[in-house]
């Protein structure tokens, strides 16, 4: 069992607050869906989480795993301590093809016990035909001329290959076709049931949230996260969009 | 002139030279060199004219700054050994043991069909495949060649790159010793690489090797030079001549690693004649010296001829890489590809200068250039000098460059994988030298890829 706390996280970029007392935990074992319209802050929060530079934290900001503050460390810091960003719009880098970056990415966090070459080689074709990922897709320069969905599945890829804690997936499900996107959420619900991994799973679409059957809904919307509860939230948001909660908000 | 001396100026290979001219640049020298080689009339000639013309060549007003060499107080000639082995037993200890740590002799059992060393001045090793021997093949240093073949080497040499070219090819030309020649007879395919490696020794020494290589029809080669020289305080040059002569349907790679010490001025020409339906194709990797000026040349003389250039270039701290390629087009439906990456760094400069020039005559002319570099701090410097001359308007001619830094996207998000700051920009780096790495045979980009990561570890923190 593991835990991410986030606590009264506050961030300004230029003298402008863009997150406001964030607070939330997450669990290994645990599906968490983030979700918000355009422009919330959702996608903020997650780099912020995983150590962006240029965002400015307000003091008494906490970001921890299992009792380990994370906020002074590097984002590869974090990375290596179990954090991961999947991320809506990956970068292209021409050059570097997939199996090269995953194998270097799992170098860089091995201190001494290395694994064998051809066992990483085996686990990542064994992981991308579970995905079915076009093993010819694994030489390519990574994210360079991928479609959308090839993109969002070599993310889920790399997540898998590196073991995180805790799995930030901003708008994985964008992109996709429903057929992906359902294989997509049934491995990587398998995955969390086997209780060594955490997801925030950022969307704005309700609709991936009946299939993804998520253990708790946070809303959030001008960087504030406006409400906490189960999949009775998205249903609200299904039926009346996302202005409920800005009422609610203002209510209370 | 004198005979070998006080060792601890050998530094740092220690022995003693079988032979040294004394400093400086005259006649005299020249006369002493084509002496001891026992050289026909002609090459002597040749040498004396080429001797004037240098006097008389002004340095190119364009080139950049090359004032801090002193021509009269360089060693021009200097014999190791005074002979050329076939065996390595046979070469002595502390030499052989020199091209052991280079990996020569390891490389040579298990992947060249021939091997050249050439030390300073003198070619101390050859060797060659005896099914290549057998075939006609003919491989061994330029010196031997003009005892052994003197018709075969007086046809060609000087016929690619002539003597008065330009005021290094005439500094070559007058001095040269060692260097390369290889003959292929036709329709003799080549399947391992040939490799001749250069090393420079001696402290304020020149090192001038000549090679000429004539490939008949239908043959195929490929050819590669390693070079290095020890960490010395004072500057030294390297100014070869190659040619290449590549006949019907012949098709010749020449691969070049250069990685000179930061304190030689490596002045090279470079230059191949392609005859109908031939290919020739330059890959040229730059990471060493001070200052190179090399634009690797193909004339592209026959109907259909192919030229090709890749190259890398790499300059750190306190190094100017200028260096380009020039492709010739004389007949119709000739083509050509450039493809140029340069990376800079901790104050490094690299300077692309390239010609694409189309004779009238060429007819359907195909030639595209690409030039991409990546600056990775705000100290250093690229310049891109492209030129074309095309005086046939039915002739294809592309041009792009790209000059980027490091993306930070990019190195964002292999640091959210886990990757350092360092390692993310070796990454980077890589990749964007990958096209070109591929295309050299898999030993050599290894020790590409070795060296660059040096080059990196140097100094990022």
């Amino acid at each position: 069992m593991g835990n991410l706390t986030v606590r009264n996280l506050t961030v300004t970029v230029d003298n402008k607050k863009i997150l406001d007392s964030i607070d939330f935990n997450l669990s290994t074992g645990e599906i968490v869906a983030l979700m918000g319209p355009n422009g919330s802050g959702k996608t903020t929060l997650a780099k912020s989480i995983m150590g962006y530079p240029n965002y400015r934290f307000d003091k008494d900001s906490l970001i921890e795993i299992n009792g380990e503050n994370l906020v002074p460390d590097s984002i590869a810091e974090r990375s290596r301590k179990g954090l991961f960003l999947g991320f809506q719009y990956p970068v292209e880098i021409t050059g570097v093809n997939v199996q090269e970056l995953i194998i270097a990415a799992i170098r860089a966090r091995e201190k001494k016990n290395l694994v064998k070459l051809d066992v990483i080689i085996a686990e990542i074709k064994e992981r991308a035909s579970v995905l079915k990922i076009n093993k010819e897709l694994l030489d390519r320069d990574i994210n360079y001329q991928f479609s959308g969905g090839e993109k969002k599945k070599i993310e889920i890829l790399q997540m898998f290959l590196l073991k995180p804690k805790f799995a930030i997936l901003d708008e994985i499900d964008s992109g996709l076709d429903v057929d992906s996107l359902k294989l997509l959420v049934q491995v990587v619900k398998q995955e969390v049931a086997r209780n060594e991994l955490g997801i925030l799973f950022i969307t704005h679409y309700p609709d991936v949230l009946n299939y993804l059957l998520p253990d708790r809904v946070l809303v959030m919307n001008n960087g504030k996260i406006v409400e906490k509860g189960n999949l009775d939230v998205v249903k609200r948001i299904a039926s009346e969009g996302y202005n409920f909660s800005e009422n609610n908000d203002q209510a209370a | 002139m004198t005979k070998p001396r006080n060792s601890s100026l050998l530094q740092p290979d220690k022995f003693s030279y079988d032979y040294k001219s004394s400093r400086g640049l005259e006649k005299d020298l020249i006369l002493e060199i084509s002496q001891q080689k026992q050289e026909p009339a002609w090459m002597l000639n040749l040498r004396l004219e080429a001797l004037k013309a240098f006097k008389e060549l002004k340095l190119p007003k364009w080139s950049p700054d090359l004032n801090e060499i002193d021509f009269n107080d360089l060693y021009y000639y200097l014999l190791p050994l005074g002979k050329t082995l076939r065996s390595w037993e046979e070469v002595p200890a502390d030499l052989r043991n020199v091209f052991q740590k280079l990996g020569i002799p390891k490389a040579e059992k298990e992947m060249l069909a021939g091997v050249g060393a050439q030390y300073d001045s003198e070619v101390i090793y050859e060797s060659l495949r005896d099914d290549l021997a057998s075939k006609g093949v003919i491989f061994m240093s330029m010196d031997q060649g003009l005892k052994m073949y003197p018709e075969l080497v007086k046809e060609y040499f000087g016929s690619v790159v002539g003597p008065a070219d330009n005021k290094f090819s005439a500094l070559n030309s007058a001095v040269w010793s060692g260097g390369t020649f290889l003959y292929i007879p036709r329709d003799v395919h080549i399947s391992q690489p040939l490799q001749v490696y250069f090393r420079m020794n001696y402290e304020k020494g020149g090192q001038f090797e000549r090679s000429l290589i004539v490939v008949e029809e239908g043959s195929k080669l490929q050819f590669i030079e390693g070079c290095s020289a020890p960490a010395y305080s004072s500057n030294s040059l390297h100014a070869g001549v190659v040619e290449v002569v590549v006949k019907r349907g012949a098709q010749v790679q020449f691969t070049t690693i250069q990685n000179w010490y930061k304190n030689v001025y490596n002045l090279s020409t470079k230059r191949a004649i392609v005859g109908e339906e031939g290919l020739m194709r330059w890959i040229d990797g730059n990471l060493g010296s001070k200052l190179t000026m090399k634009y690797p040349a193909c004339v592209l003389a026959g109907r259909k001829a192919k030229g090709e250039m890749l190259s890398i270039s790499w300059a750190g701290e306190g190094q100017h890489q200028d260096v380009g390629a020039k492709m010739i087009h004389l007949a119709e439906e000739t083509t050509s590809q450039i493809v140029s990456k340069s990376v800079c760094r901790n104050g490094g400069r690299n300077s692309y200068r390239g010609l694409v020039s189309i004779a009238k005559e060429a007819n359907h002319a195909r030639s595209k250039s690409s030039c991409d570099s990546i600056i990775l701090d705000n100290k250093s410097r690229i310049d891109t000098y492209p030129r074309s001359r095309v005086y046939q308007s039915n002739a294809i001619v592309e041009h792009e460059a790209k000059v980027s830094r490091l993306e930070e996207e990019q190195v964002l998000y292999l640091a959210s994988r886990g990757f350092s700051p360092n390692e993310a920009e070796k990454t980077i780096v890589n990749g964007f030298l990958e096209p070109v790495i591929k295309e050299i045979p898999m030993e050599y980009a290894l020790e590409m890829n070795r060296l660059i990561e040096l080059e990196m570890e140097d100094s990022i923190g």
